[in-house]
């Protein structure tokens, strides 16, 4: 009982918390702008499209990049790509060094500008956290659980669904998180290339040079990397609480 | 252990796809859509204030970096987009500039900005940069963006070589005795050729210059000016009106903006010198062939053919 309060109050008193004063900013900002020329972007449409856009780009690069990166993590954990796997950990890692910016403008040149480039840049830049946790995850399972799954006769499927997974779960959901954040943060950029976005605040109060736009779109920003890390976060939870359940 | 929860995460995965295909039905990329920068889709002096004097709105506005709208214009990815009127890139890329027939978009020329300290240390400096400013009007300017956008050479190169053909510098400069001084510019290519230009007459004239063109924008520029980090760097009266002095309504005429905004900078600790008889305003430009079939030349046209429903090329 007192567990299920808990819950209910860590599942939805952030999050209130966090839509109450977004939409407090934006009433805020919007009867407040502080000027005409921060006034023309301050405008209840504009914020609800660039704040649609930067949702629809995070999260359709984070769908990608969990379907992608898990599997492709996993696969790299088995015995016959094992050597494959620790080649790629390195060039993931490597990877991760290249400035998202230079990653939106490399695939400007090829796919030109708009939502899809963004997508695609976004996906190859937030799979690295998912696909390296995820095989950091399977790879530091101690290997005499395994064995003793294995030697009870546990089919190489089964002990990866049951054993090796949950197991790694902690790990492959933090992954995930990093890269939620990282996405929200790095969507601001793709403003550059035209794909809208919170970041169109951000970069027009910049060359402006109008304060209440940058604070406005980064505050924003921030409150949705909050947002969606605390959401993920719960579904850890949920599924921790399952596996304590069963042990 | 994933049985009992196996419904929650279809919720939660359904959550999100509904969301998805919801957020994707606003995404509209046809009609006259209007590329263009940041600054301009906010500034009195941009969009907002064009659409209400000519009437008009685009069917959709895609705010993007500056400098990618000429090549989306050229691509075909748009039908119309913005730019400067002294970029070398319009010509090159056959696109066409539409006559600003109602005379709305302010006035951009360009002057040297010193700090006010610095010019108190060295007055020459006013002298030396004073003697360029004469020599730049649009063509030339039109033409220096081109032999760096289109021609690929470098803008010190460029720049060298325009100071030479004046006879405003030496083949080889003498040993500097003063400074050190700062020059900065933006990162666009009319900024990179002006930086260089101050560069190289000053160390003609013996002095120890810092060179940090291509700072990046405008704010950049100016807070680095302001902070003391450079000493030096070309603006546009019009950015600086709007943008730096923080006035709400564009000045049209280029003396009278020069006057007001040399006299409040100077509050700023910063002098203007002399300007440019170019205005790197803004334009508004079409694929000439778009143009010449639909019979656009200036924007009260294409105001007409959006509001009588010609459908977009």
């Amino acid at each position: 009982m007192r567990t299920l309060q808990r819950n209910w109050i860590s599942w939805f008193l952030l999050p209130l918390i966090l839509v109450g004063m977004a939409l407090a900013l934006i009433v805020y900002v919007v009867n407040n702008p502080g000027g005409a020329t921060a006034g023309r972007a301050l405008t209840y449409p504009n914020i609800t499209l660039y704040f649609r856009q930067h949702m629809m780009m995070v999260l359709a690069a984070l769908c990608l990049s969990i379907v992608v990166g898990i599997p492709a993590g996993i696969m790299l954990t088995r015995p016959r790509l094992r050597t494959l796997g620790r080649v790629v950990e390195n060039v993931v890692n490597v990877g991760q060094t290249v400035p998202s910016l230079a990653i939106l403008a490399l695939f400007f040149v090829y796919l030109g500008w708009g939502f899809n480039t963004a997508v695609f840049a976004l996906w190859l830049y937030s799979i690295l956290p998912i696909l390296r946790n995820t095989y950091a995850g399977l790879t530091s399972i101690q290997g005499n659980i395994l064995e003793a799954a294995r030697g009870m006769g546990i089919s190489p499927f089964r002990v990866l669904y049951r054993i090796e997974l949950p197991l790694a779960m902690p790990v492959i959901i933090a992954g995930i998180r990093t890269s939620v954040v990282i996405l929200v943060g790095t969507a601001t950029l793709a403003t550059f290339i035209g794909a809208g976005g919170l970041g169109d605040l951000i970069a027009t109060g910049i060359s402006v040079r109008r304060d209440i736009l940058v604070l406005t779109g980064a505050a924003l920003s921030a409150i949705l990397a909050i947002f969606l890390d605390h959401v993920i976060g719960q579904v850890e939870a949920a599924l921790l609480s399952q596996t304590e359940r069963r042990l | 252990m994933f049985g009992q929860i196996k419904w929650k995460l279809g919720l939660l995965l359904a959550a999100v796809m509904i969301t998805g295909i919801f957020m994707a039905g606003c995404a509209s990329d046809d009609g006259w859509v209007f590329a263009t920068d940041h600054e301009y889709s906010v500034r009195p002096d941009g969009y907002p204030g064009l659409a209400e004097l000519y009437g008009f709105e685009f069917d959709d506005v895609v705010i993007m970096d500056l400098g990618i709208t000429y090549a989306a214009l050229r691509d075909g990815e748009v039908p119309l987009a913005m730019g400067f009127a002294t970029d070398g890139r319009i010509a090159a890329f056959d696109l066409v500039n539409l006559v600003d027939d109602m005379q709305f978009h302010p006035v951009y020329n360009c002057s040297p900005n010193v700090l006010a300290s610095t010019l108190d240390d060295y007055p020459e400096i006013e002298g030396i940069l004073n003697q360029v400013v004469p020599l730049l009007d649009a063509e030339t300017m039109q033409s220096l963006n081109a032999t760096v956008d289109i021609d690929e050479k470098e803008p010190a190169d460029v720049a060298r070589d325009f100071l030479l053909e004046h006879g405003l510098i030496g083949e080889t400069p003498p040993a500097a005795d003063k400074g050190p001084v700062g020059v900065g510019s933006k990162e666009f290519t009319e900024q990179l050729l002006l930086g260089q230009m101050a560069v190289m007459l000053l160390e003609d004239n013996g002095f120890n210059v810092v060179d940090n063109t291509g700072l990046g924008g405008t704010a950049l520029a100016r807070e680095a000016l302001e902070n003391g980090e450079i000493d030096i760097y070309w603006e546009y009266t019009g950015t600086a009106w709007m943008a730096h002095l923080g006035h709400e309504e564009p000045l049209t005429d280029p003396a009278e903006c020069y006057q007001k905004v040399k006299e409040e900078d100077l509050a700023n600790g910063i002098v203007w010198l002399d300007y440019t008889e170019f205005d790197n305003t803004y334009t508004i430009m079409m694929r000439r062939a778009d143009a010449e079939e639909l019979g656009i030349v200036t924007i009260s046209d294409l105001a007409d053919a959006i509001n009588e429903g010609v459908p977009a090329p």
